[in-house]
């Protein structure tokens, strides 16, 4: 695992291809509509999760299993806050805070117990979650879920969703090229060494989740817009194991990767759902062959590729 | 008072089951440091293996039989030809469990299909049984029974036995048994046999009493994850008590507060990892 390569000043092709790419994500309300439609806002909404868990899992090199929480947490605040009446940017604003102090509460505690315990912990918080969401119904409609109208027109969702990535994306990177973003990488490499050099560790952990729930909360917001219901069947844990299944088909080393790896993961899963019923099946072999082979992810085989 | 004692022998008897499914799971993470997300899949696929020899030859006991031996061979294979590889690389073998899960769960609902199945409890504990002027159904005492003779046979051999002492020696420093010529590998693979045969004995003893469905595995992985970390890893005993603890608030938290009962747990286990986050026997573990 070594660093990411400085970035280069000039223009590459691989950067080409992202600007047409984006040029052409705009233009993709203009030439489809429907279903296709539908499946971009859902590959965007992904991505600016997958970008955020990211943060976390390339950069500082602690994976959590508990993410699906944040998500969810973002989903229902947007469905009772739209039922109740506010306008969208108070609602996305609030399901980002709601899923910061979500984790403000619940990551100290993971945090302190490290490594693989940081990962059952924040399973278990958010596998209460679900719990509590399934079982209050009175507030959540329980198994039901709640349905609402989401009161936006889709191709303007599409555009809302895509213009969120792309702050999201340029914050996150801002971020990772900061001097905040460089200590959470010395922690991955040596977490002694940074301690040793006087950096407060966990407070830097702890910031770097607390940035990455923020974003992750907009984002299960936005799917909840998409989707017009939210249910506890969003919060379970194995959509968590999707998410991160998403970082590393892309690729944990870039922001982009993730980005990658979520729209690869929406298509691929429209195409072979409707032709299978053994999708999750296909999911857990394609997780296990990444696992074995991958290193890196797509993103950096193009990369690679490209030098 | 008839519905506690009931609700007691009941709770029990599941903590019996949480006992055999994470004491194996507790023993592979000790021995080869893989948190095995997969555990509750091997212990469902097991059960619909031992339920299928059971319905086909009409004997239960050899139903067990043979779900214990084919998770024990399944945990080989596991080992060997999957996690040794990423041998050292504690979240890629965590990533490559869970999507051994999704794989083993999507195989049960493609053979087995989605319906629940009941297992009807072995021929002389089909009934009911009366103590003391109460009615109890007896199965949940053939499971109390086997999983405190399963819980004194492994502290026999860990503690007692060379095979023990070797396993202990790898769980409290891997490196350094390495360094001092214990067959580290072996005994992962070893390790791997007995724990997925202990939760796949678990799950066939357990079909009469947890009904089968293909989404039991990740209720199960959970309950695994939850008494480990609250008995602490690496510790036999502490898995027992843990699986005793949360076997009752489970079983009791759904007779007086149903809604909440799963939420219970959980706060148990935050409890416990908030006073002592190493859970209740647990010890720091060397390169954990």
């Amino acid at each position: 695992m070594t660093a990411q390569a400085a970035p280069s000043t000039r223009p590459s092709p691989l950067r080409m291809i992202l600007f047409v790419g984006a040029a052409l994500l705009l233009a993709l309300p203009l030439l489809l509509g429907g279903y296709p439609l539908y499946l971009a806002t859902e590959a965007l909404c992904w991505a600016i999760a997958a970008a955020a868990l990211d943060l976390l899992v390339g950069y500082l090199g602690l994976t959590p299993l508990g993410h699906i929480a944040m998500w969810g947490l973002g989903g229902y605040t947007a469905a009772l806050l739209v039922k109740a009446g506010l306008p969208m940017p108070l609602v996305l604003a609030a399901a980002a805070l709601i899923a910061t102090i979500y984790s403000a509460l619940t990551a100290p505690l993971a945090l302190r117990a490290g490594g693989i315990f940081f990962l059952m912990i924040t399973l278990a918080f958010a596998q209460m979650l679900q719990a509590l969401i399934d079982k209050w119904s009175a507030v959540t409609g329980g198994t039901d879920g709640l349905t609402f109208q989401p009161g936006v027109d889709s191709t303007v969702l599409y555009l809302i969703t895509l213009a969120a990535l792309a702050l999201s994306l340029f914050l996150l990177t801002r971020l990772t090229r900061s001097p905040f973003g460089r200590v959470l990488e010395a922690i991955r490499q040596n977490e002694g060494r940074a301690r040793a050099l006087g950096y407060p560790v966990f407070a830097y952990k702890y910031g770097a989740v607390l940035i990455a729930s923020a974003f992750i909360g907009l984002a299960g917001a936005l799917g909840a817009y998409h989707r017009g219901i939210v249910t506890p069947s969003d919060v379970f844990w194995l959509q968590s194991a999707v998410l991160l299944i998403m970082v590393l088909l892309g690729g944990a080393r870039s922001l982009w990767g993730p980005v990658l790896g979520a729209v690869l993961y929406t298509v691929l899963q429209a195409l072979v759902s409707s032709q299978t019923d053994l999708w999750a099946g296909l999911v857990g072999a394609l997780l296990i062959v990444l696992v074995l082979t991958g290193r890196g992810g797509l993103w950096a085989i193009l990369h690679r590729r490209q030098a | 008072m008839q519905l506690v004692l009931f609700q007691l022998v009941n709770s029990l008897a599941f903590g019996m089951l949480l006992f055999l499914l994470s004491a194996g799971f507790s023993l592979i993470f000790g021995v080869a440091r893989v948190a095995n997300l997969a555990h509750g899949a091997f212990y469902v696929l097991s059960a619909y293996i031992g339920y299928t020899v059971s319905q086909a030859s009409g004997n239960f006991w050899l139903g067990v039989l043979v779900a214990t031996a084919a998770g024990a061979v399944l945990g080989v294979i596991a080992d060997r030809l999957l996690l040794s590889r990423l041998h050292g690389q504690e979240l890629r073998q965590v990533l490559l469990t869970l999507g051994l899960t999704f794989v083993i769960s999507d195989a049960i609902r493609h053979f087995w299909g989605a319906d629940i199945k009941s297992v009807s409890p072995p021929a002389p504990f089909e009934g009911p049984v009366t103590l003391g002027g109460l009615v109890f159904p007896s199965y949940p005492f053939v499971l109390i029974v086997l999983g405190v003779v399963v819980f004194l046979v492994m502290r026999w051999i860990l503690r007692g036995t060379l095979a023990g002492a070797k396993i202990r020696a790898v769980t409290a420093d891997p490196q350094m048994s390495g360094t001092l010529g214990l067959p580290v590998l072996r005994i992962s693979m070893l390790t791997f046999a007995a724990g997925i045969g202990l939760a796949a004995f678990g799950g066939a003893v357990g079909s009469p009493q947890l009904a089968l469905t293909p989404t039991l595995d990740s209720t199960m992985t959970l309950f695994a994850l939850i008494v480990v970390v609250i008995g602490g890893l690496g510790s036999i005993e502490g898995a027992f008590i843990a699986a005793v603890l949360v076997g009752l608030v489970n079983g009791f938290g759904a007779v007086y507060f149903p809604a909440f009962a799963q939420m219970a747990v959980f706060a148990l286990m935050i409890l416990v990892i908030a006073v002592r986050p190493q859970g209740l026997l647990g010890r720091k573990l060397g390169n954990a």
